[in-house]
């Protein structure tokens, strides 16, 4: 909010850092320790039995989880209610109003316009960096996965504030352009593609490329014809996902909108700031039902092509 | 001449690192001749295919192809074809199309192709396949397409590598037979990589036995069975019972007598061909079948260990510090014995002289 509100970047960079080292820490005890230790387990073919829990314990967890899943539940279904009608609890009778705010449009297809760009790039990026860690000996490529992945793992505050300092003067003058939306939503992404394409390649046996260059495929050929279909699954998987995290997203892109680049996910943060409270709801329906139908797409593909995000 | 010498490899190297994978290997491989190249993991059989397939660059050495020098060729300018352990299918096409991938790359017009790819489809038994993802055919069929692949573009040599590792024993029984069949039919050149010494000896004209980056024999599979060249050639195809001892000449003419057992020979003949020498030292290798389980035989042992494989048994015999295999075929007049028993063995007078100065 120091950025936002009291225009004192550098104080918020050093927030910054601050948020930054418990999210590192724990992002490189998952990478390097978790990792390992996952390996030994699928192994023996008789698990440990799963001890059955006693009826008392089961009642309470249920009531729990139940607690929680209403909890979720009413939360959509107000907004549901809120978007359908005048003004929820004082006035309910149904209506459409809410739907029709030009501004809530047009940030809602800029929203989708970003997130397209960025999705695919970050898909298409991730995956080629991908196949070229999992195939060529690039030296330190360590080091790049590690820093691809931290893009997922750094808070979203941390990289909008990094972005505002190196954007905001020559020789990148990007501030309040849809360039540093794309960039940011794009570089914060690209692990994704770059994980689901390196676990691809793994399957995928050097004996493949081998057999279409005994066929008399050429390197340049045995790449379009062999891999680049192959590599369409966690293409798609890692462009639905980058889509629908980038839709939502909030944290990083609120320090890089502008009156004429505003974004969904924010407007209606700014709406429900000024107690529009219907126009809000209408707009998170629309969202609701985008991500929904993105994760339901998600879902589709993981299970068709065993591809796991 | 390029008939014997359709393929050659010239005083092949290949270096790993400083391990010698192939280490200066020279074979001439006839047109239409099926060799296998066998030996333990890491012998440099499979870096040896792949190095004629183009897949590795060797060191030093040439490799001739039908009077051709074929170093310099990149794999897909080679005309090799190579078949994978795994199949190597490519998941994303039909089988019609996986077959028609390489006449693809070869640019042959659409009518000759189909053609092509239907002859080929035919010829390993699945014409009615062509529509299917190789994803619901069984191992068996896979490697079937892989090969149908392979031969489709006609290559002068066939290279298989292990290709029937993955499936199982019956599978491999009949693809095996099929593969021997394809190769009579088209007289096709084939070098075919196994770690299965029954495999290459039932399926190959001649057989390359490798150790260490090194030919330790080349030679026909009766040929390797009977007469192997040294101890670890007698050892990696078949089972093996060594006697080392000295020649003798007797009363009743000459016997071998290793100090513990002594047993009637004919002329013994060395690896250089000479006769052995009465009073020479040397090691004999005696298949455990060649031994005759003979009650009258002076030579006993106690049997200490059998295993039963249905067609024939397996006694460990244990004969004064030594245990010596012998294999005795269950017909049903033949007498078969405990652990425990004592039995008399007669062995065979014309042993194979091991030469164990190259181990």
């Amino acid at each position: 909010m120091l950025v936002v509100g009291q225009h004192n970047l550098e104080l918020a960079a050093v927030l910054g850092v601050f948020l930054i080292l418990p999210s590192l820490i724990v992002f490189i005890f998952q990478t390097y320790f978790l990792k390992d230790s996952n390996v030994g387990t699928i192994s023996g073919e008789t698990g440990s039995q799963n001890v059955p829990l006693s009826k008392s314990v089961k009642a309470f967890v249920v009531t729990i989880s139940s607690m929680f899943i209403a909890f979720i539940l009413l939360m959509f279904i107000m907004v549901v209610l809120g978007a359908f009608v005048k003004i929820i609890g004082i006035n309910n009778t149904f209506t459409l109003e809410h739907f029709n705010n030009e501004t809530g449009w047009d940030s809602l297809s800029m929203s989708l316009y970003v997130s397209f760009i960025s999705a695919i790039l970050a898909a298409a990026i991730g995956i080629l960096q991908g196949f070229l860690f999992a195939r060529k000996p690039i030296p330190g490529k360590k080091l790049f996965e590690f820093l691809t992945l931290f893009g997922l793992a750094v808070p979203g505050t941390v990289m909008g504030i990094g972005y505002v300092l190196i954007f905001n003067g020559p020789p990148f003058f990007l501030t309040g352009t849809v360039m540093i939306l794309v960039l940011n939503m794009t570089f914060r992404k690209i692990g994704v593609g770059m994980e689901a394409a390196i676990s691809k390649m793994h399957q995928i046996d050097t004996s493949m490329e081998e057999a279409s260059s005994d066929l008399g495929a050429g390197p340049y050929k045995t790449f379009w014809k062999v891999l680049v279909p192959l590599m369409v699954p966690p293409f798609v998987a890692g462009f639905i996902y980058a889509f629908m995290t980038a839709m939502v997203s909030i944290s990083s892109v609120v320090f890089l909108i502008s009156p004429d680049t505003n974004l969904v996910a924010i407007y209606i943060l700014n709406l429900a700031e000024q107690a529009k409270v219907g126009l809000a709801s209408a707009m998170s329906f629309i969202m609701i039902v985008i991500v929904l139908a993105c994760l339901g797409l998600l879902k589709f593909v993981e299970k068709r092509t065993g591809i796991r995000i | 001449m390029s008939e014997n010498n359709f393929l050659e490899l010239k005083n092949i190297y290949k270096y790993f690192g400083d391990v010698k994978a192939v280490d200066n290997i020279s074979i001439s491989i006839k047109r239409g001749e099926l060799i296998s190249f066998i030996g333990p993991s890491g012998c440099g059989k499979t870096t040896l295919l792949r190095t004629i397939g183009g897949f590795n660059k060797q060191d030093a050495g040439e490799i001739i192809l039908d009077d051709e020098n074929i170093d310099a060729l990149p794999p897909e300018k080679r005309s090799t074809g190579m078949v994978f352990q795994n199949y190597a299918l490519f998941p994303h096409m039909t089988v019609y199309d996986n077959v028609a991938y390489g006449l693809k790359q070869a640019k042959v017009p659409k009518a000759e192709r189909h053609d092509r790819i239907m002859t080929a489809l035919s010829q390993v038994e699945l014409r009615d396949h062509g529509k299917r993802k190789p994803s619901e055919l069984s191992g068996g069929q896979q490697q079937r397409v892989a090969i149908a692949r392979c031969l489709v573009l006609e290559p002068k040599v066939l290279l298989l590598d292990e290709p029937l590792s993955n499936l199982d024993a019956n599978l491999r029984l009949s693809l095996r037979e099929e593969i021997r069949r394809i190769k009579e039919k088209l007289n096709l050149t084939v070098i075919f990589v196994t770690h299965d010494q029954e495999e290459a000896l039932s399926i190959s004209d001649r057989i390359a036995v490798l150790n260490g980056g090194v030919i330790q024999q080349l030679d026909q599979a009766d040929h390797i069975y009977n007469y192997p060249s040294n101890k670890f050639v007698s050892t990696f195809v078949g089972q093996a019972n060594f006697f080392t001892g000295h020649l003798q000449e007797g009363k009743e003419g000459l016997y071998f007598d290793t100090g513990t057992v002594t047993f009637p020979v004919e002329r013994l003949q060395k690896a250089d061909g000479e006769a052995m020498a009465i009073g020479e030292k040397a090691t004999v290798l005696v298949r455990p079948e060649r031994i005759k389980i003979n009650t009258s035989s002076p030579i006993k042992g106690k049997v200490v260990n059998t295993i039963y494989n249905g067609n024939f048994t397996r006694y460990f015999i244990e004969l004064e510090d030594e245990t010596v295999l012998v294999d005795a075929f269950n017909t049903m007049d033949n007498k078969t014995y405990q652990k425990g028993d004592v039995i008399g063995m007669e062995l065979p007078t014309s042993p194979h002289v091991i030469n164990d100065t190259v181990s």
